[in-house]
């Protein structure tokens, strides 16, 4: 029986049916998926969210030098974050089976940038495998497992978006434990890095890779489909379904196992073609590799380097090769009129009260990755910047450094605070900082889909543990002026940030609320608005509430919707809203 | 050249239920013994933004629909239909449910929302048929307005190639076994909807 799965889904069963033990990692779409639907293999499979990805991996590769198969799962981003580990576990290699599962987010659905992980494998000098359907996801991770292993190479599993989140069949095959025995043999020449023995380690790297290169020649992943040979098309991951769809005819060379280079399969399949087409996603690898073998090939002058691929995209490619009129990349058909529909805070957010109340300060907000990255959106706009995690913390310093005439105040959430927040902060107390830093603590990791994280108090597996205290941390960094407030109270918001704008010393405030999402209740009572009292002054407007609609004149509260925050009951002048049922016991008791 | 025998997007807003609608379907045609494959959104895309789901039943290539052919449109929010109508074929019907869902810009009085007629118009002329369906108040009926995917699961039923009784097992899989009866009266009220708008 087959069973239906996403991509991600099947990452995780290839986990488990290779034996794996140890799996580690921090969310991120599109990746998140991976290990939570590793972890349910519980008791077989460890599993945890780390603090962030360079944990994770670090995590992992202790598992795996001592012995145990393990993987590390994150976003493409977030292998930036463990580049270091990674570039130096390649020396001192692995022991049990090693696969960094990276998911690239091409057309940047969720992320703030477009990056192409294939880099970091030829970068770090390591296996690279690229699945192009769920099956192919789960036997791809099996086979980097046994590559892993026995090269003693970490590996890397890239998959993208439509990989990760696509659905397709996969047969499944029973777990094979490990028959390795954990226990670190102890070896300072293989794992310790230090010049005299990292120098002969850098040469067995470059042996690797030639052994690797052999492998990567005869692997089963990388086949030739012999068609018409008229047209040879080498492509790899999703890109591979696109192509048989738009070119049914053309022969192709599909590539899983895609780094080292099976360069002499490429010159097989290219000397049994008239012209050879390169269709990869992102960056232009494969295209410059063939090209470097004196290869004659074409690829980003028919298809682009940016944004995702998909079987239109490549439709417009083949009709330019061919020389004809290309349907142009038409914005859709009525997009102009139709109103957008932006993603919001939800109802009930609790960063909404934090936003009004800075968008009552003349500041510099420097924002960071999460859901309250919606607050940059009109009409809250209250984020003047993003970067990378982290960044909204450590860059808010720099700014008061460089003389930023505005004060300027960090917004991190708490799953981000302790990921990269917690150096940044240290940094602004060292430093003689002044900058006020605000956690928007709703206790979850809420924009991946509500995962624990070291403020939570549960595990990945739901192991109940002690809860990490922002505030303490705050002080043991150094900060002196720390505070916490509920950001459904608007005026004691208002107040902490005021006094902390107006004090010369570095301040952090933890606004806690838990997600009404991830809680699944109303913070309160539903509110309405008393159309009587309504001047429709449409000041409740701006808080960018779903459950606000304006209809005709005045604004009405959409009963199903409301968070029953009661942040726009606090913000209204003419005092026309109330909790549910309120407005006419008052009138009643008149 | 058709590369699936059933393409329907399924497209919707953030929270509506797409996702498990096209679970129901694909469950259904794993049991047909049927190749399916999909795509959804996740993350930054879902907070109360649009969402497109892709189901391709009999595929065994790209999880997602091409521009200019799906077989079935199903929309969950009437202006989502107009939003996504280029992955229409001309040969496809679209199904609408006609409760709105009004976007924060137009809540906030920044862009107006169209009148159904001027959602309705534009399909008649891209595709062969547009079904209007009142699934929120149908759902009402079936004892919960959550039940609304369900309804428009029930009347797409009646156009894709998997078998009714198929899509009712995979149903009292993916929802909690108390509020499996309104779900089934849900579906059967959006089969039925569909069936006798049909017939006028």
């Amino acid at each position: 029986m087959k069973h239906l799965m996403s991509g991600n889904e099947a990452i995780a069963r290839g986990a488990y049916e290779a034996g794996v033990t140890i799996g580690a990692g921090y969310p991120g779409t599109p990746s998140t998926e991976i290990l939570e639907n590793l972890a349910k293999y519980k008791p077989e499979v460890y599993c945890e969210w780390s603090p962030n990805e360079k944990v994770a991996f670090e995590v992992a590769a202790g598992a795996s030098i001592a012995g145990a198969r393990s993987i590390v799962t994150m976003k493409h981003v977030g292998l930036n974050v463990a580049a270091d580990p990674l570039m130096t576990l390649s020396y001192i290699s692995v022991e049990g089976g090693f696969v960094a599962c990276v998911a690239d987010d091409p057309g940047m659905h969720s992320s703030q940038n477009e990056q192409d992980t294939r880099n970091y494998a030829r970068y770090a000098k390591v296996p690279l495998f690229e699945p192009s359907d769920s099956q192919e996801a789960k036997d791809f991770l099996k086979l980097a497992i046994s590559i892993s292993e026995r090269y003693k190479t970490p590996a890397i599993l890239r998959s993208t978006t439509r990989v990760g989140h696509s659905r397709s069949l996969v047969s499944w095959d029973e777990r094979v434990a490990s028959p390795n025995k954990v226990g670190l043999v102890k070896n300072p020449p293989r794992f310790v890095p230090i010049p005299v023995w990292g120098r002969p380690m850098r040469q067995r790297v470059e042996e690797r890779l030639g052994l690797l290169k052999r492998e990567a020649e005869a692997s089963p992943a990388n086949r030739i489909e012999r068609r018409d040979s008229s047209l040879g098309i080498v492509t790899a991951s999703i890109s591979y379904q696109y192509v048989r769809e738009v070119w049914p005819d053309a022969s192709v060379l599909k590539l899983g196992f895609s780094y080292p280079f099976p360069d002499d399969l490429i010159r097989e399949f290219a000397s049994g073609v008239d012209e050879v087409l390169v269709v990869e996603e992102l960056d232009d690898i494969l295209e410059q590799h063939i090209k470097s073998l004196g290869i004659a090939c074409q690829g980003r002058k028919f298809v682009s380097g940016m944004m995702e691929l998909s079987v239109d995209r490549l439709l417009a490619s083949r009709a330019l090769m061919e020389g004809r009129e290309p349907p142009k990349e038409e914005p859709p058909l009525f997009y102009d009129e139709l109103p957008p529909r932006p993603p919001v805070l939800c109802p009930g957010c609790p960063h909404r009260g934090v936003f009004y109340a800075l968008g009552k300060h003349d500041v510099v907000v420097t924002g960071d990755i999460g859901c309250y990255s919606l607050g940059a959106f009109k009409p809250l706009d209250r984020m003047d910047t993003i970067l990378c995690m982290g960044a909204g913390v450590s860059m808010a310093h720099g700014m008061q450094k460089a003389g930023e005439p505005k004060r300027v105040i960090g917004v991190v959430g708490d799953s981000t605070f302790f990921h990269s927040g917690i150096t940044g902060l240290l940094n602004i107390a060292y430093n003689r900082g002044s900058s006020t830093i605000i956690v928007l603590d709703n206790r979850t990791t809420a924009m991946t889909g509500h995962q624990d994280h070291p403020g939570t108090g549960r595990t990945l597996q739901g192991d109940v543990t002690r809860a990490i205290s922002i505030e303490d941390i705050g002080r043991a960094c150094g900060i002196e002026r720390v505070c916490v407030v509920n950001p459904y109270d608007l005026e004691s918001t208002l107040k902490a940030i005021d006094d902390d704008v107006n004090s010369d010393e570095p301040s952090l405030i933890v606004s806690r609320a838990p997600c009404p999402l991830r809680e699944r209740r109303r913070v309160g009572a539903v509110r309405e608005i008393d159309a009587d009292r309504c001047k429709g002054c449409k000041i409740c407007l701006k808080i960018a509430c779903p459950a606000i609609e304006l209809s005709a004149d005045k604004p009405q509260i959409n009963e199903i919707f409301c968070g029953g925050c009661g942040i726009c009951e606090q913000i209204c002048p003419a005092e026309a809203i109330y909790a549910q049922g309120a407005a006419s016991q008052a009138e009643a008791r008149k | 050249m058709r590369s699936s025998e059933c393409d329907v997007v399924i497209v919707g807003v953030g929270g509506q239920g797409v996702i498990l609608i096209s679970d129901v379907i694909g469950r259904a045609a794993v049991k047909a013994g049927k190749p399916v494959r999909g795509a959804e959104t996740h993350g930054m895309a879902q907070r109360g933004g649009s969402v497109v789901n892709h189901t391709r039943i009999g595929c065994s290539l790209s999880p997602l629909v091409a521009l200019g052919s799906a077989d079935v449109l199903l929309a969950l929010e009437p202006a989502e239909a107009l939003r996504f109508c280029q992955f229409l074929s001309p040969d496809g019907v679209v199904l609408v449910n006609t409760r709105p869902v009004l976007p924060i810009t137009v809540t906030t009085g920044k862009a107006s929302y169209p009148s159904m007629d001027e959602i309705l118009q534009p399909l008649r002329q891209l595709c062969k048929e547009v079904l209007t369906i009142d699934a929120t108040t149908l759902a009402k009926q079936a004892g919960t307005e959550q039940a609304m995917n369900v309804v428009m699961l029930g009347a797409l039923s009646r156009f894709i190639p998997l078998e009714e009784e198929l899509l009712l097992e995979a149903l009292a899989e993916v929802v909690p076994s108390k509020y499996l009866s309104a779900n089934r009266k849900a579906f059967a009220l959006g089969k039925t909807e569909v069936e006798s708008g049909r017939q006028m």
